[in-house]
């Protein structure tokens, strides 16, 4: 597991607006080590509404202080409360099914 | 000797206000108020001044059977007049909605006559002839039962109960029924129940405090009142559950009692 950065799922207790989620990334992405970051949500049927419901933090280091400013940052962006959890949420390695469907060259 | 009904066991505030909505001698307390016009933009059933269409013809002139139960059982305005079965449907959410499905269900059988009712996870309905559907909704609408923000009305694309809330505490509609008004602070219905567009946005008033919905819900929550602080009712769903399990469909062959 060393050669995988550890990651920061960030998981607010209310469905946040696409411009609060984007506002969240950008103060995020000024931390140091913060390696990468993603969101995902749902579209309402018409389209016209994007709800974000999961925000994943990609570290470049396993040290505890990174932890801290994300969440001062989480207490500014998202006042209605949150949970943060470390561990490992988006993919990292190709899939069985990403060799069936063709999209990884075999060496 | 003259029983008295306690419809439901416990002495939890959760309790006492599921007794409070079953119990018919109790007057629902009205929180906002609905234009007739309004109620029936948002129901979509029928235009607004349009006459109720009916399926036969009213009863007075169809020369009914001599039957006993005809003459004992009075029938409702829309059973009279022989208007169309149409429906009212209601979501809530987790998110300590005043009433739950299944307890809107128990409410309703005590309460309405001639209504079909039906529970799902999320959602209720209620199906009854026209114009008893508008009078029930109405008063269900206007009631402490509906919050504009926990409580949906919806016809179709009903989920979203168990959906996190929005950032202004709105429950989550993937048909964007209703738009929290962020001037007027209130919920406005743009859509009608079946999600089709209506002429003009329907208030509905402004969502209650989380405190406020906390002492009106019906729903033991382990962060609100949990069910394990009510033993009657622990008690009561134990013997329910044990008779089910070793009893089947007659509990009382359950060994031991």
């Amino acid at each position: 597991m060393s050669d995988i950065n550890p990651e920061v799922q960030i998981f607010p207790l209310r469905l946040v607006s696409e411009d609060r989620a984007k506002a969240l990334l950008a103060d995020l992405n000024t931390i140091d080590n913060v390696k990468k970051t993603e969101y995902k949500g749902f579209l309402s049927q018409d389209k016209s509404v994007f709800k974000v419901g999961w925000i994943w933090v990609e570290l470049a280091t396993e040290e505890e202080s990174v932890l801290g400013e994300i969440k001062d940052v989480c207490d500014r962006q998202l006042p209605f409360g949150y949970d943060i959890q470390r561990g490992r949420f988006t993919k990292y390695r190709a899939t069985t099914a990403d060799y069936l469907r063709g999209s990884v060259k075999e060496e | 000797m003259v029983y008295k009904a306690q419809f439901v066991p416990g002495e939890s505030i959760v309790s006492k206000n599921r007794k409070k909505y079953m119990d018919p001698e109790y007057k629902f307390k009205k929180l906002r108020s609905l234009s007739d016009e309004d109620l029936v933009l948002v129901l979509g059933h029928r235009a607004p001044g349009e006459d109720f269409k009916s399926v036969h013809p009213p009863l007075d002139e169809m020369g009914e059977p001599d039957c006993i139960i005809r003459e004992l059982v009075e029938p409702t305005e829309g059973a009279k007049a022989g208007d169309r079965i149409r429906y009212v449907q209601f979501t809530d959410s987790v998110y300590f909605a005043p009433i739950t499905p299944y307890q809107r269900a128990w409410a309703y059988l005590h309460r309405y006559r001639g209504i079909d009712t039906g529970t799902l996870s999320g959602r209720q309905i209620i199906e009854a002839r026209e114009r008893d559907v508008e009078k029930y909704a109405k008063e269900l609408i206007e009631s402490e039962t509906f919050d504009p923000a926990r409580t949906g009305i919806r016809g179709r694309t009903v989920h979203g109960h168990a959906v996190r809330l929005d950032e202004n505490g709105l429950m989550f509609d993937a048909m964007q029924r209703y738009i929290f008004d962020a001037d007027s602070g209130e919920v406005k219905y743009v859509k009608n129940m079946g999600g089709e567009p209506i002429d003009r946005p329907v208030s509905v008033g402004k969502p209650l405090p989380d405190e406020e919905l906390e002492k009106m819900t019906t729903m033991f929550r382990a962060d609100g009142v949990s069910i394990t602080k009510d033993p009657e009712v622990l008690e009561v769903v134990n013997a329910v559950h044990w008779g089910r399990t070793f009893g089947g469909y007659k509990s009382v062959n359950r060994e031991g009692q």
